[in-house]
């Protein structure tokens, strides 16, 4: 035995070997039963080596890596309570008590509504005794006479506060119970532990607790203890862990926070419509003064709101557990220290360098469905404040301003540089998705039914895909420009319009450059400053493909529309679906233009200018001249009235504008009245209605006039279509041009070229309308129009028998004082008898015509009749 | 000759007038509720004119008290039927714009260039007389 032990000693290569054996054994289980364990002997028999090289490491750095070793199992932990206290108050904040709990009634509802109530009973007697004394007064009678439908309604409203605000939280329980799962912060921890890198350590650490607390013999616990210990004993193990450690803290703490932030938002929801309970007898009370009407607005939103914002938190919930459940399935790969094990790992172990590389991969792979997760919650979340609680925008404020405070300098540049354009791109990757879809919806298809159908997946990966980018695209866009905060040197506002120009001209950043321009456009100098356009023209068509610059360079075409390229219009819309739309309705309304004679000048203006400026090659400058001028109509008419102001002198009198002022309506033709000089509303009225009829005779001009009215387009074989839209807005244009003094004033040709039903000319707008009205009847019932076109005939020659007859009776009248032959007088007498009795015959033959018209055109003639009537003039 | 004196007259007091009322002038809904109220008192036919006389009261040259008695005895509407238009177009149209039409009432009207033609004078290009104080204790008869 003493010889065994000298040999032991003095081989320096057996030490450790049997230092390991010891070990080993010393950990096995005192009953054998247990075959787990005896799989742990054997695996960690398998570790004797790695035990046995980690020895030097241990023996430099052993104080560091004890260290390491304690923070990797007790700092997880600190999140794993904070991810288990969060997940536990969700647990409760989705609860049918919490969700059910009465939030229009009892307690604190029940004494704020009756208090509110009382006070707006007594407004109520208040605001009666004003409308008397107003009355009595004669300080004003129609308002208030016009106020009480809606006083009376209020008065007795407000005694069902309660049950009316209910109806509305009931339905939204209804939607919100749709999407919250019992249970839901369990199935989120569930979800977390298994799916994620966090999964692997905090099992094992929650196994050695739960194994000491329930008593287990020594060798069991020990057992669970090496198994955590275990990755220590190798290099790619410690640095497995350590990382593991690291990231977990990190992402519990991540997904904890965005748990608590619903918690929060579920717990302010049933503080905030507590009070919106108990302030809308006050809302409503609002509602019937239009002072105060928008008190009554802002409650009513913010109820709305507040009510269904449970249903959108509980959707993006939801959502969450599926994302996390199914990604854990895609990425599977569960790692305890360098030790990692599923489908989706990565092995990397045939270098040095693997060690450290595979653990880190792996660990990357894994997070990756965590990061997903947890990027899509707070998008969920951000995306649930803003469409849903009214007031959160506060909330979403504040967070900003904390966000920007937390991260002032790096934090600050990483949302302004990463966190807008990566949501920019985001929206992009939205729209390419769609995109895609689409067409793997078009390629996958088969024929059933006689028809060509898209297969079940590929059609529901299209319009996921599709309603994806419709519902978060333009949110991700607007959140991207939002996220930029466009800057300008400190003294801009006291600069002068050149020392603008200087700053601009002399940065060298052309994103800068058109963040200055974007700002000088805001504060309505660049219209100002003509010498800087041709540097928007550059920079928005350098810019065209950045949805970054999406707000700069859409509110710079709103200043400048007759500068804008079908390119760039193209490239205002956000995701592919809304550019292809655009690119189409811009093809065709260029067809459209091209056709029409005034435009000729103004597209070959365009062609040359293109030439000149070697923009294009010249045989695509016709085609691409027409797209620009048609870019520029689309745009003047997308503008809103309110977007008038905004526009250079030269954008609002320009040729362009003028046709495009003529499809707007009245509304944009007032905006350029109110903000532009008279002898501009005069230029541009002249192009746009004037212009119309240049050079056309009165027949061709009463044409021109009634398809304008009528929203009439042609097609390029020269067929008539209508488009109701156009119709209505070229009507109210008709009507404001006839009935507002300002347009009658104007003195627009439009009123020239009215006319009557009998095709009169006419200024009354009545008249001309009941016309129009006759040839759309005339128009839908070919049979009636050809009745009708007799009867005219018919009409038409009485009225020329007429005339003559005026003028025989005067030839009678000349004869007799002339004392003619009574021969001549006679033949004269007698043939204004003849054609008396012809009127007499045509009158009754048009009376017999009208009994017999058939059954079914007689309703309808005695329409027309009616709208032929001319009313008695008003004497 | 009187119509273009009228127009030019229009544009220079325009020029003059408070935002209100170049407002009210060219808004949509001063046409619609013009003829809203033709419409409701058959007086379709008159529309025109009427606007034109409403656009008198809006730039100064008519007296809204006087808007009434031009309805009758210039356009010949009858008495009781330009009674309602009276009040209804004052209602819709004047009332809302009452304080900028006192303001214009009391400012002096730019007058007109000697050397232009001197126009047929009408009797609204008289300054406004001041709106008629009714009885304020009389019920309003609608």
């Amino acid at each position: 035995m003493s010889k065994l032990f000298k040999i032991v000693f003095r081989n320096k290569k057996i030490l450790p070997v049997l230092l390991g054996v010891v070990i080993i054994f010393s950990l096995i289980p005192s009953s054998s039963a247990q075959a787990g364990v005896w799989e742990n002997i054997a695996a960690s028999l398998s570790l004797v080596p790695d035990v046995l090289a980690s020895i030097p490491l241990w023996l430099l750095f052993g104080p560091t890596l004890m260290g390491a070793f304690i923070c990797s199992m007790i700092v997880p932990l600190i999140g794993y309570v904070y991810l288990s206290i969060s997940a536990g108050l969700l647990n409760w904040v989705t609860s049918d008590y919490f969700i059910s709990m009465p939030l229009t009634r009892g307690g604190i509802v029940d004494i704020g509504l009756s208090k509110t109530t009382a006070l707006v009973n007594i407004l109520f007697v208040l605001v009666l005794v004003f409308i008397a004394l107003s009355t009595i007064l004669r300080l004003e009678n129609y308002g208030m006479k016009k106020l009480l439908p809606k006083f009376l309604l209020v008065v007795i409203l407000i005694n069902f506060a309660s049950v009316i605000c209910g109806v509305v939280i009931d339905i939204a329980k209804v939607v919100t119970n749709t999407f919250l799962q019992p249970d839901l912060g369990t199935i989120f921890l569930r979800v977390y532990l298994s799916n994620t890198p966090i999964g692997g350590l905090i099992t094992n650490i929650q196994n050695v607790s739960l194994s000491i607390s329930s008593g287990a013999d020594l060798a069991t616990n020990v057992e669970k203890i090496v198994r955590i210990v275990t990755p220590f004993f190798t290099l790619s193990g410690i640095v497995g862990t350590v990382l593991q450690a690291l990231t977990a803290t990190l992402f519990l703490f991540f997904a904890a926070t965005e748990i608590m932030l619903f918690v929060l938002l579920f717990m302010m929801r049933i503080i905030v419509i507590w009070l919106l309970v108990i302030l809308a007898p006050i809302a409503w009370f609002c509602w019937i003064l239009p002072d105060f009407k928008s008190v009554y607005q802002s409650w009513e939103k913010y109820f709305v709101q507040w009510a269904f914002v449970g249903a959108i938190a509980g959707f993006f919930l939801w959502l969450q557990t599926q994302l996390a459940g199914g990604l854990g399935e895609i990425f599977n790969c569960t790692c305890v220290g360098s030790s990692c094990t599923g489908s989706s790992c990565i092995q990397i172990t045939d270098s040095w360098g693997g060690i450290i590389a595979a653990p880190f991969i792996n660990i990357i792979n894994q997070l990756f469905i965590f990061g997903a997760v947890i990027a899509i919650s707070f998008i969920g979340f951000i995306i649930t404040l803003k469409t849903s609680g009214g007031g959160t925008e506060s909330v979403l404020q504040w967070g900003k301003k904390g966000l920007d405070k937390v991260g002032s300098g790096v934090g600050a540049i990483a949302k302004r540089r990463i966190a807008g354009p990566a949501l920019g791109k985001a929206a992009e990757g939205m729209s390419k998705a769609a995109n895609w879809g689409e067409r793997n919806a078009n390629s996958s298809k088969f024929t059933w039914g006689g028809k060509e159908r898209a297969t079940p997946w590929a059609a529901a990966a299209k319009w996921a895909t599709k309603g994806a980018e419709t519902l978060f695209a333009p949110t991700l866009t607007e959140y991207a420009a939002g996220a930029r905060k466009s800057s300008t040197p400190d003294n801009w506002k006291q600069m002068t319009i050149d020392d603008k120009a200087n700053v601009i001209n002399a940065t060298m950043e052309d994103d800068k450059k058109l963040t200055y321009l974007h700002a000088m456009g805001e504060e309505g100098t660049l219209q100002k400053a003509p010498q800087l356009w041709g540097l928007t023209d550059r920079l928005r068509d350098k810019f065209k493909n950045d949805s970054h610059f999406l707000r700069e360079r859409s509110d710079i075409a709103d200043i400048l529309p007759d500068r804008i390229t079908a390119a760039e219009k193209e490239n205002l819309e956000v995701g592919e679906e809304g550019r292809k739309t655009m690119r189409g309705n811009i093809i065709e309304k260029a067809e459209e233009l091209s056709r029409e004679i005034e435009m000729g000048p103004i597209i070959e203006d365009e062609k040359n200018r293109l030439i000149k400026e070697g923009a294009v090659k010249p045989e695509e400058a016709p085609d691409l001249a027409k797209k620009n001028i048609a870019a520029r109509y689309l745009h003047y008419t997308g503008l809103k009235s309110g977007d008038i102001k905004n526009l250079t002198k030269g954008s609002v009198e320009s040729d362009i504008a003028a046709r495009a002022f003529r499809d707007m309506t009245p509304q944009h033709i007032q905006a350029v009245q109110n903000n532009f000089k008279t002898e501009t509303i005069n230029k541009v009225m002249e192009k746009t209605f004037h212009k119309m009829f240049d050079g056309k005779t009165d027949e061709e001009a009463r044409e021109i006039l009634d398809d304008y009215y009528n929203g009439v387009t042609k097609d390029a074989s020269g067929g008539r279509t209508i488009d109701p839209k156009l119709a209505n807005k070229h009507a109210r244009v008709v009507h404001w041009a006839t009935n507002t003094p300002g347009g009658r004033e104007m003195n627009l040709p439009i009123r020239k070229y009215m006319t009557d039903p009998d095709g009169k000319s006419t200024a009354n707008i009545d008249a001309y309308e009941r016309k129009q009205r006759i040839e759309e009847k005339l128009n839908a019932n070919p049979a009636l129009k050809a009745f009708y076109n007799e009867i005219k005939n018919e009409n038409e020659t009485i009225r020329k028998n007429n005339e003559a007859i005026e003028n025989m009776e005067i030839s009678v009248r000349e004869a007799k004082r002339g004392k003619l032959e009574a021969s001549v007088i006679s033949a004269l007498v007698s043939n204004i008898k003849d054609k008396k009795n012809d009127i007499e015959a045509k009158n009754d033959e048009i009376k017999r015509k009208i009994q017999g018209l058939e059954t079914s055109l007689k309703k309808p003639w005695e329409e027309i009749e009616e709208l032929k009537k001319h009313k008695q003039k008003t004497k | 000759m009187e119509k273009e004196y009228s127009k030019e007259k229009f544009w220079k007091l325009y020029e003059t007038l408070p935002q209100e009322l170049k407002n009210a002038l060219f808004a949509e809904e001063t046409g619609d509720n013009i003829e809203d109220v033709c419409k409701k008192n058959d007086a379709e036919e008159s529309m025109g004119e009427i606007v034109d006389y409403v656009g008198k009261v809006l730039v100064g040259v008519l007296s809204p008290a006087d808007f009434k008695e031009a309805l009758e005895k210039d356009l010949g509407i009858d008495p009781e039927k330009a009674r309602k238009i009276d009040q209804e177009i004052f209602r819709t149209i004047f009332y809302p714009v009452k304080p900028a039409l006192e303001q214009i009432s009391k400012a002096e009207i730019p007058s007109s260039n000697p050397t232009e033609k001197t126009p047929t004078p009408l009797k609204e290009e008289n300054i406004p007389s001041p709106p008629k104080k009714d009885d304020s204790y009389r019920e309003p008869i609608e």
